[in-house]
């Protein structure tokens, strides 16, 4: 079965400075991926690059083995790809309930879908038109994740989805994720620091460093303690 | 934000069938002198009276592309300085009638209320904060408050219908013609030698980032109100030329349209060029004159077609295109060599404060959400202290917060010994800070050697007639350009520059202010292993010889841990740990920070 | 006095119907266009050839919009959209976009100035005094087009979309919204807007090639100061205008006429962000 996302020889930069050297991996349908590594590596600009956000100097991007190379951001939200970015990912001056309409692509669907956030999220449904920038940093993200899911989509690329969650909070964010991949099989690429929720859902990880892969292996029972002494401090 | 894609003013004169710029100029002029001095007794009269009136309003384009082609403000507002040239000779000489002192009162007045005009749109226009935008719309409403204080002067005025019928000079049409054609000549000259000097890179570095400027020491609200008032008084000058040699005002001659039509005519010629405007104004001002005649609408026409064409496909106007053409024939463009002086005695003036750095309090609000809380530290000269937290943890806007004093909500900060008080970031640099940015921030249109010579402003006020053939810079900066390699390549612009070449050379740039103090915000972001290890030994010498006091963001905590003396951890706006290195690697709490690993003493978090 | 207060009013409707179009333009693409003049005189024109057709006025009226639209349309399309990166070039394509359409109209209609019948004549009686009915109906018409703007905003999936692109164009893409579309419907509804302003206009004063700049300079003012807010471009028109109406019948109609344009110049050196959050 063709792969959910193949990235083969993939570099891109800004202006002069290249941060995303060659990188090559593939996402299999349901797979969830992690992508570890410290900040300022170039995580994030690797998934820009894959969304289109950032053009790719060399490379191709595959989404079930179409060639979507050049082909831009919204469009590619069209075939699935549903992107949580790390900083400003909501509409802060938007309602609750205008926020999670932007998550779906037509209005027809949205009472459905709304009744799915209200299983996962409730405190969400509750206050649909509270403005999204009132929110406390938890509920704000538990927004964007519903915004995110509520798409059922094909692959969901999320960049440090539980930065500033209480353990709690991220417990239940796991659980909310391994459900919907069990019931609609969205493929996942995860950028963490939070060691213990990233290897708690994926099965394989890749470590980023400098713009360049620099291990990639399954998740095991050493894989923490592989993983911690390349990213000691 | 400046317009990213206008093409710089020429990096170097050119150099024509191999003579230096300077004879070029000078041989260019006299046979333009020549040719005026001659040509009246070839032309016919009415081709010589509306070139006349032609190489008035050329004064003035040229001050327009000074102005915008050159400082980057696009001016609507020169119209209305060259109608208060018209306007105080007009009303002198109606008033009072004409005579030796009337027309030098008319030179008074004129010059008296276009200074107090521009001082007081410059003030409106060029203040910390002001965005090109904003200066725009304030040159748009001068010339249209003045036309409409024209209109509502009664018989003072003349009204709309102006005023005609005065005694002017008495010249001939050919002695009108050298005068009107020398002065444009000798403006044109003025222009080219101040433009292709320091002092015209360094308006060029204005425009191309403001930012740099103002971190290298440089008050650029102050320099575009200087350059507005002397374009300003040329601008009124030219028009006391006109009027003083049509005998005509009208309020036209102050309008905005007129002043569109002086953008036209350089956005035509080229802007950032000075011949451009020349060439731009005389011709459309004799198209005009022979077409609007016999094609009225049809001419305005093309002039609005011909705008939207050069503005989309020929930013560089009619002299940016022959220009491409003639480099495409001659390749070859020698520019004069610099060379590097290391300063003897530090120019800097003595500042032996050991305190480099002191916060007190420090805090950041926007309403309710808090980016920094009671942040406190010291920071002493001969000192490398790294500042890192993950993303969020405020510490660019806590760089932020020591280089400009209007930043912080609450709180102390001293550099050098200083407090910042609300201060500017221009005056705080003077105390003895740089601040290098996070993304390389040099200036894009000039070479290595001018960036460097702009980055010397401060402590070295531009020439205003030549480049410097020799560079005066610390042995710091110095080190940096051989260690890099740009001592090599001094004349490469640096747009050209890679990456990491742009790093070395804003450092140098930085250094070159001989700072006390060094912010460095994420220096090392995309550079290759090699340049992070010459940038390390740079930072160590800069501590240990030079004694100087460093901050340094960071994310690579490997580079950090090689280098500093002491790390900052900042998490969600506050200080987590200040120590020795040693400390803060082996603290359990920066690894939970980092890793989200949970230990025994995690905090709950909102 | 109670003339100068409905002068103050019917005056501030008619800048906020010109200054709306203006300002989704800005919101939505931060670029001003100067050839938003040019669209005021088309709607204009658009109504005297209505009325030479013996058209209805309600027909009129939409037909003047669609003319801005497609006019706008067609700008985005070619000359906007290539100058996103260059926002005072924009300014200057834009405005000789304003002049080639000026003479295009002078060269069809001539230069002179040219007069339409108001749809509605006559006087309003208002107890003290009779006040010009069709005055009171630019109130109306400034009114309809808040809420209609309004509406379309919060209520279509376009105006989310649109709300979207100009808060973070960023985030909007990622989510599905082509916002290249966004700007070009944005740009063609803001032209449209000043179209209909124009031939609302016209029977109130005349129509001419140039009569759309006066109102230029005074609709991009209000812009600026509202910084972005359509609730904030309403009251600056009313206080602006206000003052604008008070300046010219108390000082000098000159002065009157340079009002706003000075008084936003203030406001904005002393504020920069304009009045959007306050």
């Amino acid at each position: 079965m063709t792969d959910a996302l193949e990235v083969e020889g993939l570099a891109s930069g800004y202006g002069t400075s290249q941060v995303v050297s060659d990188v090559s991996f593939t996402l299999a349908k349901s797979e969830v991926l992690a992508i570890l590594g410290r900040n300022g590596m170039g995580k994030t600009s690797l998934l820009k690059t894959v969304l289109g956000f950032l053009p790719a100097w060399r490379g191709t991007i595959r989404i079930t083995g179409q060639d979507v190379t050049r082909m831009p951001p919204h469009l590619k939200r069209r075939l699935g790809v549903v992107y949580v970015p790390q900083e400003q990912a909501l509409f802060q001056d938007l309602s609750i309930r205008d926020n999670l309409r932007l998550g779906i692509l037509s209005d027809r669907d949205f009472d459905a879908a709304l009744d799915q956030v209200g299983q996962w999220f409730p405190v969400l449904t509750q206050r649909l038109r509270q403005r999204a920038g009132t929110l406390s940093g938890g509920e704000q993200k538990m927004l964007i994740v519903a915004r995110a899911l509520m798409a059922r989509p094909e692959i969901l690329l999320l960049d440090e989805v539980t930065e500033g969650l209480q353990p709690s909070l991220v417990d239940r964010l796991s659980n909310v994720l391994t459900q919907v991949r069990r019931d609609v099989g969205t493929s996942m690429v995860v950028i963490e620091q939070h060691l213990p929720f990233a290897l708690g859902i994926a099965g394989r990880y890749l470590v980023f460093k400098r713009g360049e892969i620099v291990d990639s292996a399954g998740v095991d029972a050493g894989a923490a303690t592989r993983i911690e002494s390349q990213m000691r401090i | 934000m400046p317009d990213t894609q206008q093409a710089s003013p020429a990096a170097a004169p050119p150099m024509i069938g191999g003579f230096s710029p300077v004879l070029s100029l000078a041989a260019a002029a006299l046979l333009m002198v020549g040719i005026v001095v001659v040509a009246p007794s070839f032309l016919d009269t009415y081709l010589v009276n509306i070139l006349i009136r032609a190489f008035f309003v050329a004064i003035a384009a040229v001050t327009v592309d000074i102005m915008w082609g050159y400082s980057g403000t696009l001016t609507f507002g020169q119209s209305a300085f060259f109608g208060i040239g018209v306007y105080a000779l007009a009303i002198t000489f109606t008033e009072y009638g004409f005579g030796t002192w009337q027309a030098l009162m008319a030179l008074g007045v004129t010059l008296t209320i276009t200074a107090a005009v521009a001082a007081l749109t410059g003030w409106l226009s060029f203040y910390p904060g002001s965005t090109p935008l904003y200066a725009s719309i304030v040159s748009l409403v001068v010339p249209i408050v003045l036309v409409q204080i024209l209109y509502s002067g009664g018989t003072f005025t003349g009204s709309s219908s102006g005023l005609v019928g005065f005694e002017s000079f008495d010249l001939s049409f050919e002695d009108w013609f050298r005068l009107a054609g020398l002065s444009l000549i000798a403006v044109a000259v003025v222009a080219l030698i101040i433009m292709r000097s320091d002092t015209g890179r360094l308006l060029t570095a204005l425009r191309d980032n403001d930012a740099r400027c103002t971190y290298l020491g440089i008050d650029t609200s102050r320099m575009r109100i200087i350059v507005l008032i002397l374009t300003a008084l040329v601008a009124s000058l030219a028009g006391f030329g006109y009027a003083a040699f049509g005998a005509v005002a009208a309020p036209e001659n102050a309008s905005f349209t007129f002043g569109t039509r002086l953008i036209i005519m350089v956005a035509l010629g080229g802007r950032g060029t000075i011949i451009g405007a020349i060439v731009g104004a005389l011709s459309i001002e004799v198209a005009s004159a022979y077409l609007s005649g016999s094609l009225p609408y049809v001419w305005e026409l093309i002039i609005g077609v011909a705008l939207i064409t050069v503005i989309l496909a020929f930013p560089d106007g009619l002299v940016g295109v022959i220009r491409k053409l003639v480099r495409g024939l001659h390749r070859f463009q020698a520019t004069e060599t610099v060379r590097l002086r290391p300063l003897t005695v530090s120019t800097a003036a003595d500042k032996t404060s050991e305190m480099a750095i002191e916060v007190r309090e420090l805090g950041k609000h926007f309403g309710s959400l808090s980016v920094l809380d009671g942040v406190q530290f010291k920071a002493h000269r001969a000192e490398l202290l790294s500042l890192v937290g993950p993303n969020g943890a405020g510490k660019t806007t806590l760089i932020r917060c020591l280089s400009d004093g209007r930043e912080r909500s609450t709180g102390h900060v001293a550099i050098a010994g200083q407090p910042i008080d609300y201060l500017p970031p221009d005056r705080i640099v003077r105390f003895g800070l740089g601040r290098k940015f996070q993304t390389a921030s040099v200036f894009e249109p000039l070479t290595v050697a001018e960036c460097l010579r702009v980055a010397r402003t401060h402590h070295a006020p531009p020439s205003l007639t030549s480049t410097s053939t020799f560079l005066d810079l610390p042995a710091a900066a110095i080190a940096v350009l051989e260690r890099s390699g740009l001592g090599e390549r001094l004349s490469e612009e640096a747009r050209n520059l890679s990456h990491g070449l742009k790093q070395a050379l804003e450092l140098a740039m930085v250094l070159a202010l001989e700072p006390e103090v060094l912010l460095l915000d994420e220096p090392t972001a995309g550079l290759t292993r090699a340049e992070r290890q010459g940038f390390a030994d740079i930072l160590t010498t800069l501590v240990s010889r030079d004694r100087l006091c460093i901050l340094l963001v960071e994310h690579d905590l490997d580079f950090v841990r090689e280098i500093s003396s002491r790390i900052i951890v900042l998490h969600q706006g506050r200080i987590a740990l200040d120590g020795s290195v040693d400390e803060v690697v082996n603290s359990a709490l920066v690894r939970e920070i980092y890793t989200g690993q949970p230990s025994s003493a995690a905090e709950a978090r909102p | 006095m109670l003339t100068v207060a409905l002068d103050a009013v019917t005056t501030a409707a008619l800048l906020f119907i010109i200054s709306s179009g203006l300002l989704i333009v800005f919101g939505v693409m931060k670029i001003i266009n100067f050839a938003h003049a040019a669209f005021v005189t088309v709607g204009g024109y658009a109504a005297l050839v209505g009325a030479w057709l013996g058209l209805p006025w309600l027909l009129v009226l939409p037909l003047a919009f669609a003319a801005g639209a497609v006019c706008g349309g067609l700008t985005e399309a070619i000359i906007v959209r290539r100058l996103y990166q260059r926002p005072l070039d924009a300014i200057l394509a834009t405005w000789g976009l304003g002049i080639v359409i000026g003479q295009l109209v002078t060269l069809v209609f001539g230069r002179e100035v040219q007069f339409v019948q108001a749809p509605i004549t006559g006087t309003v009686d208002l107890g003290s005094l009779d006040y010009s009915a069709y005055r009171l109906v630019m109130i109306a018409a400034a009114v309809v087009v808040a809420v209609v703007f309004t509406g379309l905003l919060g209520g279509t999936r376009l105006g989310l979309s649109t709300r979207a692109v100009i808060m973070n164009e960023m985030l909007a893409q990622g989510l599905g919204v082509n916002s290249a579309r966004v700007r070009l419907v944005t740009f063609a509804i803001g032209s449209g807007l000043a179209a209909l302003s124009g031939a609302l206009i016209t029977p109130l004063s005349s129509v001419d090639p140039n009569m759309g700049l006066p109102w230029l300079i005074s609709a991009f003012m209000l812009v600026m100061v509202s910084g972005g807010s359509l609730l904030a471009l309403a009251v600056s028109c009313l206080v602006l205008g206000g003052c604008q109406v008070i300046v010219s019948t108390f000082v000098n109609p000159i002065l009157g006429g340079l009002t706003i344009a000075i008084l936003a110049a203030i406001v904005l050196r002393i504020r920069p962000e304009g009045f959007a959050r306050a």
